[in-house]
């Protein structure tokens, strides 16, 4: 993973909750939606930063509704990956068990 | 692929120590039926780290009488997927209350699911670290 990459996450975290205009938080949605699906495939450990960045754009009381709909999904998105782990380990242990 | 996973759980779980101290401060801002949005979003980070840390446990493979660096208790799976779910779903229904509700207090009840999900996993994870397990 590229070294910058949780440093960038970083500073997204900060400058989450203090955006105030839409096409900055749309900007941060666009880059999320970019990068949500190779990190979860490549870079398990920056899932909280980026749980975390969509935690705080969602409190962000200037998001609209279709921004708040489209952090809901990568929110979505995230935790799928949590369930493709339980779903493995059930079936791991299921077979073991059997 | 196994020393990175390794790694990867030890960074989580460092994160989630220092998550522990916010969240004791998160309780200092709470009343006794309402939480302030901010000890909400604390709360909602902590329970981030520990789903991360989750995650990453649950992808080890289970432990066996053969020996492996690491491995995952096929014990407590069910109760790391049981608290992931809900504290998730609690997570999710306060940040769905805050943003309809704008400016004001959260639920209390799904806070204290959300935190006691935390708390749980986070004891899990401080009794099962990754072991090697004796052949």
């Amino acid at each position: 993973m590229n070294a910058a990459i949780p440093i960038l996450l970083a500073l997204l975290e900060r400058l989450a909750p203090l955006l105030t205009k839409s096409p900055a938080i749309q900007a941060v949605i666009d880059k999320l939606i970019q990068l949500i699906p190779v990190l979860a495939q490549t870079a398990a450990d920056t899932l909280p930063s980026l749980k975390n960045i969509i935690t705080a754009l969602q409190g962000n009381g200037r998001i609209t509704d279709a921004q708040w709909t489209q952090l809901d999904d990568l929110s979505t998105l995230v935790d799928t990956e949590f369930e493709k782990a339980a779903a493995a380990a059930e079936e791991e242990d299921r077979k073991a068990g059997a | 692929m196994i020393r990175s996973l390794k790694l990867s759980i030890i960074g989580l779980l460092a994160l989630t120590l220092v998550s522990c101290a916010e969240l004791r401060n998160a309780f200092d801002i709470v009343s006794e039926s309402k939480v302030s949005p901010s000890a909400v979003y604390i709360a909602a980070n902590a329970f981030n780290a520990l789903e991360a840390t989750a995650t990453n446990y649950l992808r080890l493979p289970r432990c066996t009488p053969a020996i492996r660096p690491v491995c995952r208790e096929p014990e407590i799976t069910p109760k790391i997927i049981n608290n992931v779910r809900a504290g998730r779903q609690a997570r999710n229904g306060l940040v769905k209350f805050l943003k309809d509700h704008p400016n004001e207090l959260g639920p209390r009840g799904l806070y204290d699911v959300l935190v006691a999900s935390t708390s749980t996993l986070r004891a899990i994870f401080d009794q099962y670290s990754p072991r090697r397990i004796a052949p």
